[in-house]
């Protein structure tokens, strides 16, 4: 069976006339206790219920089923998009924190649909003469006060999830450290990964090779940390981090090296097909091998002999 | 930043509309608005809204409380001119009071104005011909 239609004759058999007897209508005074179980459920039962008693000063006395839904729905997404807005005003300037006139020109974002007094006079005026934030004013000045009904429960035994916000979690996970150090980072950010994931804490990630070869750069970071580690002799735990493996790097040089030697050695051709047989090693006078189309290779490999033999004479010289 | 023919009288003007606003942050304070700031706090960091500054919190609730105001302000408008169109009747007249209710109809229509479209389903059918004269069920 279709869903839909399942759903459909769950609610059916209302007929027109009976609609109106059967409707239900929710008192605004909000008596009955709600047991929500998430974050979402939460906040928006408390944004409902300020919703209800902000309809009630207005004059309602009560409300049809859903309908106080949407216009919490609606009051909730219209503060977002204000936030939204004054946010995006701050990063749009280079600013991580919003200011009052993010939130001015927020506010008329939203208000230009509207209108509001001194709209077409924007771009003349004061961004704090704004005929927006004049109404707001007077709002506060004229209207009734009316603060929230209940207590927010900010404890989580009785099973209610914790209206918090969302950096007090976060300060709640971030040391003191992250904290000083952090005043240019957005609060909102995740928090730094763990020090010796960055940080070379004197041991250096090394892969393991063949016949215990290491590269170079490596081997240079062991060099400078080499005063480090004589403090930290006595750890010498091997720790093993994403597969590889943590390894004291510390490698002394030998004083004296061998004498490093090139040697240029000819490749015997194996193929009939054309091939040049250029030489790997650079000469002294860094002749440029030329390839000859018209020749065959084993003219190519005479010229060339000529020249390895000269180069030979000058190196061991 | 903007083009000022009397620089004086602009000075003085603006130092009236800082004091007065700085005045209107003041009192935000001491006014509590409907919507707790803990609520409008949890938005805020839901959005990237970040400010130390409490009295943006309270504006921003200060300025949703009053959109709620006016959309139901304006409901309430649309509700009694409804009411206002039915015969007068002495019976109406006395519930009237008691039928002030927020109903879909009204808030569809004061929400309208604000650029928001809600539209709703009037009812809910188990089949297309349902509800209509047995003739045309026939047909």
């Amino acid at each position: 069976m279709n869903p839909v239609q399942s759903s459909h004759t769950a609610k059916s058999k209302l007929k027109l006339s009976q609609r109106a007897k059967s409707k239900k209508k929710k008192d605004l005074q909000a008596k009955d206790v709600l047991l929500v179980e998430t974050h979402s459920q939460f906040s928006f039962a408390i944004a409902r219920t300020a919703v209800a008693q902000i309809c009630r000063s207005v004059g309602y006395k009560k409300s049809t089923h859903g309908t106080l839904e949407t216009l919490t729905n609606v009051a909730m997404k219209y503060l977002e998009a204000t936030t939204r807005l004054a946010a995006s005003f701050a990063n749009a300037s280079n600013r991580t924190e919003v200011n009052l006139f993010d939130l001015i020109n927020g506010i008329h974002d939203l208000c230009s649909v509207q209108g509001f007094l001194g709209g077409s006079e924007l771009h003349t005026s004061n961004l704090l003469k704004s005929g927006a934030l004049k109404e707001i004013m007077n709002f506060v000045k004229y209207s009734n006060e009316v603060p929230f009904s209940k207590p927010i429960l900010h404890e989580t035994d009785s099973g209610i999830p914790k209206l918090e916000k969302v950096t007090d979690s976060r300060s709640s996970l971030c040391s003191n450290k992250t904290k000083c150090q952090g005043f240019h980072i957005p609060r909102w950010l995740p928090d730094f990964p763990e020090e010796r994931f960055y940080k070379n804490c004197g041991k250096v990630l090394v892969k393991e090779r063949k016949f215990g070869e290491k590269l170079w750069e490596h081997s240079l970071e062991a060099e400078h940390f080499s005063c480090k580690l004589d403090e930290n002799k006595g750890e010498s735990q091997i720790h093993e981090i994403n597969g590889k493996e943590e390894k004291d790097t510390r490698i002394v040089l030998g004083q004296g090296r061998g004498r490093v030697k090139f040697r240029m050695v000819k490749e015997e051709e194996k193929h009939a097909d054309i091939s040049v047989n250029l030489m790997n090693g650079v000469c002294k006078r860094r002749k440029r091998v030329s390839w000859n189309l018209d020749k065959i290779n084993n003219c190519m490999a005479v010229e060339n002999e000529d020249e390895m033999s000269a180069c030979k004479r000058k190196k061991f010289a | 930043m903007n083009p000022n023919h009397n620089p004086q009288s602009s000075d003085s003007g603006r130092h009236d509309d800082d004091a007065a606003l700085t005045e209107f942050l003041a009192s935000l304070m001491d006014y509590t608005p409907t919507i707790p700031d803990e609520l409008v706090e949890h938005y805020l960091a839901k959005s990237g809204f970040q400010s130390p500054d409490i009295r943006l919190t309270r504006l921003v609730a200060v300025a949703t409380q009053k959109f709620v105001a006016e959309v139901a302000g304006d409901a309430l408008q649309h509700c009694k001119a409804r009411q206002a169109t039915i015969p007068k009747d002495k019976r109406d007249r006395q519930q009237k009071d008691k039928r002030l209710v927020l109903t879909m109809e009204d808030l569809t229509k004061a929400l309208h104005d604000y650029g928001v479209n809600v539209r709703h389903q009037e009812y809910f059918a188990d089949s297309p011909s349902t509800g209509m004269d047995p003739a045309t069920q026939d047909e």
